[in-house]
């Protein structure tokens, strides 16, 4: 048995090991009685208010605030097939691409079964569960024989684009409900993962841009990230909220079938435009670190074997610049994520808006401590899971190994 | 040489021209559409059918409402519909009655303090119903117009009940706590200029460091007062704990705001708020409102409510909804007791004897003729 590096063969010597390290010299020994009797304290409160003189009703009355915000329970159906076309697309993926057993995304799972006692009620659980099972069922058909034998090749192309076109359909499905409606943490995840994948690939274009050599390019390039990268998040919101309006007028304005003005439908777009703005320059950055990694040599190895330019990047450098800074990358989405909870000065209703919406309900005046408790333990499980996720992509990648 | 340049440097500016060509090109009802500002000359001369925001609102179907999400009572989110609620909101819906006959054709757009007058002069919302104090500076100088008072708060002071304060001045030289950035703060300074204020960002941390006893007097609205004092922990001694001492030293009319220069919209808004007082004080209520269409007893009923009086003509004032339009609103969230009660009475703010009570019973809430 290890403790914290120590051998511990049994409980004799477990206790001369305390002896030797924690109680050591009576200086020790007055630290280590103050410290246990500090812990005990602070846990004796935290469990008190936890177990005893918190008034947990305040979130189970506004589960579905929490969750979704304003979004019709009659159109829930829609983040329900979102959810399930996900998690069967994950399910496929971890077995198409993963070399770990799925036994890690069952213990998440059953980690989470905290939150999802708060969310008992009936159907909800039930289609939770069932999107549990929708995963399980992307699993077991990613591994058939045939998808991870022969075709696993063609089965990973065909995965990639059922990820990229799963965000359009997400967006098309979820629309059906006007933008202004969407709340909770519905609304946090949305501009989270649109936030990523839209940022993602102008974060790149810029950081390529950036060291091109054709003057015009780099000083677009090098104006954009170093602007908009001096300039807080807030600010950026808070101009795509007032400016754009005055600049084009308060109506419709549609840009690629979305759309961006307008008084109706177009806070969330444009909340979204600000984030995706901010995050793109942090992103360039980042990558540009990754694509100055890739040493020279491996162009100029390309250049002779005669790729095109499209090819060098694509499968030479990109590839090694991003797999280098996947920790710095999944870091700023981890920020992101968690930025996103500024659109409350928007007066958007994300799950941060949500706590404070509910302790403004006159039955649950003041009780702040509870929820803002709550949505930091979503906030957490899902920062964890990204990070979690990312380490299983550098093992699997084997960045450090190679 | 120069060709490796040409290429990419083509597709880049391809791309951003048909973004730019993408985005003027999607802006097809950008004209056409009448802007909320360029109705009505300034003299009250309703507008030609067909402009402004009444116009606007009818096309769309739909009134949008700028709210708070999170005052009690006036303006937050019912945790079983998990819908806007509150005394501001179902003027919301009192208006969109009036103009469309439909309580939920509200499009609720939640603000915060810094973006509802924006929002209004933008034309981001039709009409601004969030607990917004009427000023000379913000009806002059921001192009804005208020409508008729719905409530008339005022900055209060409320103290422990145990530390015996009895006045105002008694805390002279005390420290009390504000809110950050309001006029109660500087109405503070104005009333007790030697006390100490300790401003906070929010109503929840300025209670925690009141129940620690970080100060001595909490200033607020008085409204807001109340609602806390009701809500008040236990464990720091219940509602009994408080008191929220006679004296209001600040004036805080709160009412619907809607932009300037558009002046049949403002005369709808503003003659649905006297309409909703004006059936309080005729007892007209929406329970008994279908008796008093089939039977109205006296002629500003009749004129109100848009019925013949004894076989006489129907009054029409001009404003450019229905004669009727005040029957659908008072059938659906009644007269301005009834909004009273059901949004503020449950938040502990008795009416009687206040300036929100009727004229006639004493207050300041009061209705110009009918006629």
């Amino acid at each position: 048995m290890t403790v914290a590096g120590f051998q511990i063969p049994d409980r004799r010597v477990a206790w001369r090991w305390a002896r030797e390290n924690l109680f050591d010299g009576s200086w020790n020994t007055a630290l280590t009685v103050g410290m246990v009797v500090l812990i005990g304290v602070a846990l004796y409160g935290v469990g008190n208010f936890v177990f005893a003189s918190a008034e947990w009703e305040a979130i189970t009355a506004n589960r579905k605030l929490f969750f979704i915000g304003a979004y019709p329970r009659d159109e829930a159906w829609r983040i329900w097939a979102v959810i399930y076309v996900l998690a069967g697309l994950g399910g496929l993926s971890w077995a198409l691409w993963s070399r770990i057993s799925p036994l890690l995304a069952i213990g998440g799972a059953i980690a989470m079964i905290p939150v999802f006692v708060f969310m008992a009620h009936g159907e909800v659980a039930l289609l939770t569960l069932g999107s549990l099972a929708a995963f399980g069922g992307g699993y077991a058909f990613g591994k058939t024989p045939a998808l991870s034998g022969r075709y696993r090749n063609t089965a990973r192309t065909v995965a990639v684009f059922l990820w990229i076109a799963s965000l359009p359909f997400s967006w098309v499905l979820l629309d059906g409900v006007p933008t202004r409606l969407w709340g909770g943490l519905l609304l946090t995840m949305v501009l989270t993962v649109f936030g990523i994948t839209i940022a993602f690939p102008f974060g790149v274009l810029l950081a390529l841009g950036r060291a091109s050599t054709f003057p015009v390019i780099r000083l677009f390039c090098v104006g954009f990230i170093e602007i908009v990268r001096g300039v807080p998040l807030i600010t950026i919101l808070f101009m795509a909220f007032f400016l754009l309006p005055l600049a084009i007028g308060p109506e419709r304005t549609i840009l690629f079938g979305i759309p961006v003005t307008g008084v109706d439908t177009a806070t969330v777009q444009r909340a979204l435009a600000g984030i995706v703005i901010f995050a793109a320059a942090y992103l360039a950055e980042i990558v540009r670190g990754g694509l100055q990694a890739v040493p020279r040599g491996q162009t100029e190895a390309a250049k002779a074997l005669g790729l095109n330019t499209f090819h060098i990047l694509g499968f030479i450098v990109l590839p090694q610049a991003l797999r280098a800074v996947i920790p710095a990358l999944v870091g700023q989405f981890i920020s992101l994520f968690k930025d996103t909870s500024l659109v409350l000065v928007l007066a958007l209703t994300d799950l941060l808006g949500a706590a404070r919406q509910v302790s403004a309900q006159p039955d649950f005046i003041g009780r702040q401590a509870e929820t803002l408790l709550f949505i930091a333990l979503i906030y957490w499980i899902v920062a964890f899971n990204m990070s979690r996720a990312s380490q299983q992509i550098e093992k699997n990648l084997g960045v450090g190994e190679r | 040489m120069l060709k490796r340049y040409i290429i990419p440097s083509a597709l880049w500016l391809m791309a951003t021209i048909f973004i730019v060509i993408a985005a003027c090109g999607g802006d097809d009802d950008a004209d056409g559409t009448a802007t909320p500002t360029d109705t009505g000359d300034g003299t009250g001369t309703p507008a030609q059918t067909g402009e402004g925001l009444l116009a606007t609102v009818l096309d769309r179907g739909e009134l949008i409402c700028g709210v708070n999400d999170s005052v009690p009572g006036f303006g937050f989110v019912d945790p079983d519909t998990s819908e806007n609620t509150g005394f501001d909101v179902d003027y919301c819906k009192a208006i969109a009655l009036a103009v469309l006959g439909d309580a939920d054709a509200v499009q609720y757009v939640p603000l915060t303090a810094d973006a509802r007058l924006p929002a209004v002069q933008t034309g981001q919302v039709d009409v601004l119903i969030r607990n917004t104090t009427m000023t000379v500076s913000r009806d002059a100088g921001s192009g804005l117009s208020f409508a008729t008072t719905t409530y008339y708060d005022g900055q209060g002071l409320m103290v422990r009940a145990a530390d015996g304060y009895t006045s105002i001045d008694d805390l002279a030289t005390a420290t009390i706590c504000t809110l950050q950035g309001t006029t109660t703060e500087l109405n503070l300074t104005d009333r007790l200029p030697d006390s100490e204020p300790l401003p906070f960002v929010d109503n929840d941390t300025l209670q925690a460091a009141f129940i620690e006893e970080r100060c001595d007097g909490w200033t607020s609205d008085r409204s807001q007062l109340a609602a806390r004092q009701s809500a008040y922990p236990e464990s720091a001694g219940g509602p009994s704990a408080l008191v929220v001492l006679d004296e209001v030293f600040s004036k805080e009319p709160l009412g619907p705001v809607t932009i300037d220069n558009d002046s049949q919209w403002f005369d709808i808004v503003n003659w649905t708020v006297i309409g909703t007082i004006l059936a309080e004080e005729r007892g007209v209520t929406s329970a008994n409102v279908d008796d008093f269409i089939a039977d109205p007893v006296n002629p500003e009923i009749a004129r109100m409510l848009g019925v013949s009086f004894e076989g006489g003509d129907i009054f029409d004032a001009g404003l450019g909804v229905p004669p009727d339009f005040l029957q659908d609103v008072i059938r659906g969230v009644g007269n301005y007791g009834e909004i009273y009660e059901r949004n503020i009475t449950p938040i502990g703010l008795e009416r009687a004897g206040t300036v929100n009570a009727l004229w006639i019973e004493g207050g300041l809430i009061y209705s110009p003729p009918w006629r």
